[in-house]
């Protein structure tokens, strides 16, 4: 993108640490200074491997040679974003706490000067499911009683991904609140803006993915192998009626066939875990992470990959 | 200038194919960068589709949002027409010129 003739920049009204879109008259793409920009990389390269399609992220860091082109370009419309934030958070913060609005109080500036890490992506055209209503899912894949192929792959690619954020505990996509090893986290009531259609395909996107690690990984690992036998056994609130859930959140109504597929996708996620295992998967992905980040991130990288690892060769010792 | 208008007038169009808050916003930029362009049914679309989200399984609020966004769309086409076609206006002459003929009286 030609940095040099940007005519506006857009600052979404979701997310706490801020997406951008550039616009230069041309082309649109999204820039996002991700707080855990290595834990985004990883989860996203990994989302691929496991055969789902992902947003193309261009790492921009400050030892990269378009970095201070590309800051020197976007510094005054990220300014006047950061006084529209500070000012629509002082306008929230004086109102009495009932009528406040969390989202708006919480919301990151961008800080240019703490040489942030930076991620280009392109702006996919679809919609994320908190801006769909139920009749929007039933156009595009038909309702429960008549789901379409494109229908079928989409709660089936649910499925899977349920199994992906179980995996990695992302605990800001699915309802998770109070599944075992996940617990009272407050985005565990469900973030449905992280799951995205592509409007041309119909195709579910995995976006935003975050891990949250801060737990004794021998007890989490004892409670996905609890959540993943629960849902292979059918037992009550297991991953199935989790997808349920969150996909109830849309206004759409997941009932026999929907359930069916979702349950379909959990398997087909275990039997991607397996073959992921015997390629050396997740060590490619470390790989791959470490090059594209500085040197400074390679803690936070090793500490995610060995997390995830340990799940992996549980899933693999319980359910091979 | 027209140039630039007609650029935007057609990302218009492909902005809104797809109604989010995103969309909405970016589409309000391209329209504040432009003053040729005015665009007076994009905050109706916006209402619309506020209230359409604040009832995810109310359809005809739904099917609201699906007529402004045909409404709007069909708006951007005619501005375009405009545009590309000076003489478009020439093109509905004909009929005009048809409809004039049928009420003349023959002497």
């Amino acid at each position: 993108m030609d940095w040099a003739s940007i005519e506006s920049i857009t600052r979404s009204e979701h997310g706490q640490d801020g997406v951008y879109f550039l616009d230069n008259g041309e082309e649109i793409r999204v820039l996002k200074a991700p707080e855990n920009s290595s834990t985004e990389l990883f989860l996203t390269l990994l989302a691929t491997e496991f055969r789902f399609s992902t947003p193309t992220i261009e790492v921009v860091h400050a030892d990269c040679s378009a970095y201070k082109t590309l800051c020197m370009a976007i510094d005054p419309y990220i300014e006047k974003s950061n006084l529209m934030i500070d000012t629509a958070r002082r306008q929230e913060q004086i109102k009495s706490k009932s009528e406040q609005n969390l989202e708006i109080i919480e919301k990151n500036t961008l800080d240019l000067k703490t040489s942030p890490i930076l991620f280009q992506m392109e702006k996919l055209k679809g919609l994320s499911l908190r801006d769909v209503v139920g009749e929007n899912l039933e156009d595009w894949y038909g309702r429960d009683e008549n789901l379409t192929p494109a229908g079928q792959r989409f709660f089936i690619d649910l499925g899977k991904l349920l199994v992906f954020d179980i995996l990695t505990r992302n605990t800001d996509r699915f309802i998770f609140w109070a599944v075992p090893g996940i617990g009272e986290i407050e985005s565990a009531l469900g973030n449905i803006g992280n799951i995205f259609i592509r409007s041309r395909t119909s195709e579910l996107i995995v976006i935003d993915s975050v891990a949250d690690t801060n737990i004794d990984v021998d007890t989490y690992g004892n409670a996905v192998v609890e959540m993943l036998t629960k849902t292979l056994l059918g037992a009550p609130d297991n991953l199935v009626d989790r997808g349920q859930e969150t996909i109830a959140l849309t206004g759409y109504e997941v009932k026999q066939n929907g359930r069916e597929l979702l349950f379909q996708g959990v398997r087909v996620g275990i039997q991607i875990i397996e073959t992921l295992s015997r390629a050396k998967t997740l060590e490619r992905v470390q790989t791959l992470t470490l090059k594209q980040l500085p040197k400074s991130q390679s803690v936070k990288i090793n500490s995610l990959f060995k997390f995830i690892k340990n799940i992996e060769l549980k899933i693999i010792a319980n359910f091979n | 200038m027209q140039t630039k208008t007609l650029r935007d007038l057609k990302r218009l169009i492909e902005l809104l194919e797809v109604t989010s808050s995103d969309t909405l916003n970016i589409a309000t930029a391209i329209i504040r960068n432009n003053s040729e362009i005015n665009l007076p049914e994009l905050s109706e679309l916006r209402q619309a589709f506020t209230l359409s989200l604040s009832a995810k399984t109310n359809r005809e609020l739904s099917l609201s949002v699906k007529n402004i966004r045909v409404k709007l769309i069909e708006s951007l086409l005619q501005k375009i027409d405009t545009i590309e076609s000076p003489s478009s206006k020439l093109r509905v002459a004909p009929s005009l010129v048809l409809s004039s003929l049928d009420n003349m009286s023959i002497t």
